[in-house]
């Protein structure tokens, strides 16, 4: 059997591939080598079946700046879920998906908005990033979830990065860019070095193609309606950025934040404001981890002020 | 299931552990054949099963009716026809042919919406639909020209329609080739298994390290907001894109060829190094060759082929190769592939370019460029997303214009640079001596095969479906 040169093949890929799993150069840029934590992450929260009380839905902006584990702390005995994607819009599909989401046992349940001038544009309503996770196959959907964390050994790495390795050297990326995943939907994020003026050009870019669609806006207001007639309680809040994001995104999106906290108020909604300057963000855009958990914390507080005057202890207090 | 995923290779150990206790007989080894490629192709969708069954049913059923009633031959091969070309009008080109007869009314001044009342299901491209209607149509046409026999055996039959390292990306195999080969029962010999080993990793070889490694570049080429102005920026795309394509699919039917020889059958070669022809005449004979050979034997030649005229024999030439472009895809850019193609071949025919030009010192190599180039104009409206992008490519890759660059990084040169050599090795007849003695080289090349195992590991690129999947 062993002069079969399939089963030689075989036996001696084995031991090689152990080997060079072993000593293969591994990225030297964080954000590559969570790669496996990110499919799984996004994974994770996009088909949470489990019960929740209060949902939080928006942008990049909200899921890097809200830790449902940190509100919980605040108020504890509540299920929360940090819904928010990469270019995220708010729009009735997102909407959709509070309806099938929203299904814990806690009074009043909660939706939280994190209004962001992009999340409120066409482009954003096309919610890429959730569709495409959200239409992965089963076979995707299982073998990010369960199987590729055991796999992390088989990442694959690229020659560029070998032939840096056979010849010593190991260049550092201009910026290391550092994320925590968390179950709930956070991802705790930071950037080595900071560049609070980073995310501007781009969004400069994006506004110059799209602009706060007054439709979506009205469907917002719809929502809302509905959602308070309901019983659900509705907040809504600005993510804290950058006072330079804030200017531009003023003068170029055309989001007027002074009529839309007077509608949102019209339809029921309880609009949340935060100093900017008690936290901070990395890019020009999103907070980085430590400001995240303030921010968390804070926005929880205000809930709790304002809605949650019965607590079930008895509820689990993260979410599963 | 996926060929490059991980419930494949646990689906195939499985099946070959099976396998030796399956084929000893010939029905055992039919349903087993049968249970395997069903459970295969139903991973992706269970429902679009039914549609092999149905149009398999009708194709066993019209050729045993062409073997009972001779005198029907004719109305049964034209339901069999039909009912393949049916499905592939229902559930390929149903949109296609309703948004452009909106777009036609529109042109009259009618407004009609017959695209928008398409039912959804018909708008479900079922995987593999063009490659097993195909192979089914063939099976009708021979039994009708008196070139087979048909099977009594239902099982024998769906084992051949339904085999499954070809089920859905081809090669296109003919009833004639693989049902006598199924009836027979013959364990692979060690040199055998050892080929069909070096098939697979090969296959796996071009698809997950070269075809998926290229496949961000021309993406990003393609769907950027806004296309480059670089003519040698496309040119270069354009080559990775023609290795990302060829790759792909040659990987695929690598991997289905040495499937079938670890199963002691034999498919026929599906693609014998396209890129180093020195004609377009050429070039249809080394690619994708079980398609072009049964559009050759099934339309071309039905129509006349080349022996009703200079001109007859041209306009057969196109109608066959517009086909191919509309089987490609229901749309209007991959018609105009296949007609570039025609207009290639037609200026051939007429100028005999190629033998002028071999004449010469170089010629040779000049006409593998003159081919090359005119394949890959070809490729930009096969691999475009609109006609506007398509006609902006054209214009972009011969203005001469933009800065002088290639758009490729480090690993994207290396992965383009392993595709191109090992074409070249084989155009200037390079490797074909060895270098070492037949033992030492009998010894050395495991490790060789080892090693293109662990580059399929490590090296390979971001996952992603077959191209030619969604044909």
């Amino acid at each position: 059997m062993l002069h079969d040169r399939c089963v030689k093949v075989i036996l001696y890929s084995l031991v090689i591939v152990v080997l060079a799993g072993i000593f293969k150069p591994a990225p030297v840029d964080p954000l590559l080598r969570a790669k496996t934590e990110d499919a799984r992450f996004w994974v994770v929260k996009t088909h949470f079946s489990g019960p929740c009380d209060m949902m939080l839905l928006g942008d990049s902006r909200l899921y890097r700046a809200v830790s449902p584990a940190a509100m919980q702390t605040v108020l504890p005995g509540y299920r929360i879920l940090n819904f928010g994607y990469s270019s995220g819009g708010l729009n009735p599909i997102m909407y959709q998906e509070v309806a099938k989401r929203l299904h814990g046992t806690r009074l009043p349940k909660i939706v939280v908005l994190a209004v962001t001038p992009y999340s409120l544009t066409p482009e954003a309503a096309r919610n890429e990033h959730f569709v495409q996770e959200l239409t992965r196959t089963r076979e995707d959907i299982y073998q990010r979830r369960y199987i590729n964390p055991y796999l992390k050994f088989f990442e694959p790495t690229t020659p560029h990065r070998i032939s840096r390795a056979l010849r010593g050297k190991k260049v550092l990326p201009s910026e290391l860019y550092y994320q925590e995943f968390h179950d709930d939907g956070w991802i705790a994020s930071w950037i080595v070095p900071d560049n609070p003026a980073k995310a501007l050009a781009s969004y400069r870019e994006t506004f110059s193609k799209t602009q706060v669609s007054p439709h979506l806006e009205d469907e917002l207001m719809r929502y809302t309606k509905i959602w308070s007639a309901k019983g659900i309680r509705v907040f809504a809040f600005r993510p804290p950025t950058t006072r330079a994001m804030v200017v531009l995104e003023e003068q170029l999106s055309g989001f007027d934040e002074k009529t839309f906290v007077k509608r949102f108020r019209e339809a029921g909604g309880v609009w949340l404001s935060f100093p900017p300057a008690r936290y901070h963000s990395y890019d020009g855009s999103h907070l980085n981890k430590k400001s995240a958990i303030i921010l968390s914390e804070d926005l929880a507080a205000k809930i709790r002020q304002y809605s949650v005057a019965r607590c079930d202890t008895n509820a689990p207090s993260t979410l599963q | 299931m996926l060929f490059n995923s991980l419930i494949f290779i646990l689906f195939a150990l499985l099946f070959f552990a099976v396998w030796p206790y399956a084929r000893v007989r010939n029905n055992r080894r039919w349903a087993c054949l049968i249970v395997a490629s069903f459970i295969f192709y139903g991973w992706w969708d269970w429902r679009f099963l039914f549609l092999i069954i149905g149009s398999g049913l009708l194709d066993f059923g019209a050729g045993l009716g062409m073997e009972r009633f001779p005198q029907r031959r004719r109305l049964l091969l034209v339901i069999s026809i039909l009912g393949n070309v049916g499905s592939l009008m229902v559930f390929k080109y149903s949109g296609f042919v309703a948004r452009n007869l909106d777009a036609l009314c529109a042109l009259f001044g009618f407004n009609v919406h017959v695209a928008s009342q398409v039912p959804h299901f018909m708008l479900i491209l079922p995987i593999g639909i063009s490659f097993y209607t195909f192979q089914s149509m063939s099976y009708t046409i021979d039994i009708y020209r008196g070139q087979l026999r048909p099977t009594r055996n239902v099982l024998h039959f769906f084992a051949y329609l339904s085999m499954f390292p070809q089920l859905v990306a081809g090669p296109i195999i003919r009833a004639r080739d693989l049902l006598p080969q199924l009836l027979t029962v013959r364990p692979s010999t060690e040199q055998e298994r050892w080929d069909g080993m070096k098939l697979i990793i090969q296959g796996y070889f071009k698809k997950v390290v070269i075809a998926d490694n290229l496949a961000p570049l021309v993406t990003g080429a393609f769907s950027a907001a806004t296309l480059s102005d670089s003519t040698s920026y496309w040119w270069f795309i354009m080559i990775a894109f023609a290795f990302q394509i060829y790759c792909d699919f040659s990987g695929y039917t690598d991997i289905a060829r040495g499937l079938a020889k670890w199963m002691g059958y034999e498919f026929a070669l599906n693609f014998n190094h396209p890129y180093i022809s020195t004609s377009m005449r050429e070039f249809w004979t080394r690619w994708h060759i079980s398609l072009s050979s049964w559009f050759r034997d099934y339309v071309y030649i039905p129509l006349g082929g080349s022996k009703v005229g200079t001109w007859r024999s041209h306009v057969n030439m196109w109608l066959t190769m517009l086909i191919s472009g509309l089987w490609h895809g229901a749309a209007w850019h991959f018609v105009i592939w296949g007609g570039l193609h025609a207009l290639f071949l037609s200026v051939e025919r007429i100028t005999k370019w190629p033998e002028v030009i071999k004449r010469i010192i170089g010629g040779n190599m000049l006409a593998l460029v003159l081919v090359n180039v005119q394949v890959l104009v070809a490729w930009v409206f096969f691999r475009a997303e609109t006609m506007e992008q398509a006609m902006y490519i054209i214009r972009t890759m011969f203005s001469f214009s933009g800065a002088l660059r290639s758009g490729l990084g480090h690993d994207d040169t290396i992965y383009l640079a392993i595709a191109i050599l090992s074409e070249l090795c084989v155009f200037l007849h390079l490797g074909t001596k060895p270098l070492v003695s037949q033992k030492v080289q009998r010894a050395l090349s495991p490790i060789a095969w080892v090693l293109v195992i662990v580059a399929c590991i490590y090296l390979r690129g971001p996952g992603s479906e077959f191209i030619y999947f969604q044909f």
